[in-house]
């Protein structure tokens, strides 16, 4: 799964992940491969990639989580 | 022209060079650097675009305030120039289109406020009389979002409160290092319809960070909590990034242009140069000439003596 997580100015990171999980607006959701086509906003806490080498953590303030064609979107 | 005087007005021509020749090479710097940085803000903005495209369906009836369409009574306009001059057609350019929109609106001079970015265009609309509503100079090369906040979030406000029923941009579109077109056009109200060109625009159609990549998205979304608050959230980041996008492209365009005018000032100077050599090539050959025959001029009258 390709995943994306970017500011307006910097990309904080672009690659393959096995799992990645946010926090929405909602509750908290764990994106895996090939989740259908999802939309959510985000709120205050942690977002979490796992990849092959390992977690990368990012502080989230708020933005959009946007899954769609096996791709994971985090807009800050 | 005395021989002194040729000499003199060469070494000023070379100066000039020297200088012109310095600007060149740090405009090419930061030409680059503001180019790699324009380009670093598409791919959010294309993401951000989509999923709100995807989304239109909902976003017609959900009416946003800064979506919404009203009859124009006040405006604003923003005009992104540079602070300095040196850089050829380009801020005139930049005026002139502002100057071309704001006509277009048929409005009193004042119902018009100018948020100015760049001292240039805030100096030249503040002699005409209107109101200068912000003014923004020095506004370094590496300019975050957060800077531009401020203003996007100003602006924003005024026209949910009526205050502006249309906010124009005005700005340099960067092409290529010798190409930069002066554009302008609507940022609120938003539509869809009006960014997507600016979107997909925001990368230069020739040279090195030409790249074009278009991914197709599903054609329905689970959307959480609601497709009203995620546009709700989209649309003021969208706002924004027209802002910061606008700036960015005036920067990479402002320094390519002072590149290219410093170059062509340099070659200028460098034929000018050449030909002033060459006039005081000819004064001192005359000057030895005529020397050498006033020499073999006074041992003739004094043989003949």
């Amino acid at each position: 799964m390709q995943v994306t997580i970017a500011k307006v100015h910097e990309n904080l990171f672009s690659g393959d992940a096995l799992s990645l999980s946010a926090i929405t607006t909602e509750g908290e959701v764990t994106i895996l491969p090939k989740h259908e086509p999802f939309v959510a906003n985000l709120g205050k806490g942690v977002v979490t990639v796992r990849t092959a080498n390992g977690e990368e953590k990012f502080e989230v303030v708020d933005g959009v989580l946007e899954v769609s064609n096996n791709q994971a979107t985090v807009l800050l | 022209m005395a021989l002194k005087d040729i000499k003199l007005k060469i070494k000023s021509v070379d100066r000039t060079r020297k200088v012109t020749k310095a600007m060149e090479s740090v405009s090419a710097v930061k030409m680059r650097k503001s180019q790699l940085r324009a380009l670093s803000g598409r791919p959010y903005a294309a993401a951000a675009l989509s999923i709100l495209e995807r989304m239109s369906v909902s976003l017609e009836s959900i009416k946003h305030p800064l979506t919404t369409v009203r009859t124009v009574k006040n405006a604003a306009v923003v005009v992104v120039t540079s602070d300095k001059g040196l850089c050829g057609v380009l801020n005139a350019a930049v005026i002139k289109e502002a100057e071309r929109a704001i006509a277009s609106l048929e409005l009193p001079r004042d119902a018009i406020s100018i948020y100015a970015f760049g001292r240039k265009g805030a100096e030249y609309f503040d002699r005409r009389g209107y109101t200068i509503e912000g003014k923004f100079e020095n506004v370094s090369d590496d300019v975050s979002v957060a800077d531009l906040a401020l203003v996007a979030n100003a602006i924003a406000t005024a026209f949910v409160e009526r205050r502006y029923d249309r906010v124009l941009v005005a700005y340099t579109n960067f092409r290529s290092t010798f190409e930069q077109n002066a554009v302008s056009h609507a940022v609120l109200p938003l539509s869809l319809e009006s960014i997507a060109p600016v979107v997909s625009g925001i990368a230069p159609e020739k040279g090195k960070f030409a790249v074009v990549e278009k991914s197709k998205g599903p054609s329905f979304y689970t959307v959480e909590p609601s497709p009203e608050s995620v546009v709700d959230r989209l649309i003021p980041r969208l706002v924004s990034i027209l802002f910061y996008h606008a700036l960015l492209e005036s920067k990479a365009s402002e320094h390519s242009a002072r590149m290219v005018a410093m170059k062509n000032a340099s070659d200028k100077s460098r034929d000018l140069s050449k030909s002033l050599t060459r006039t005081f090539n000819k004064a001192r050959q005359a000057m030895i000439t005529r020397e050498v025959s006033e020499i073999v001029g006074g041992i003739e009258a004094m043989a003949s003596a």
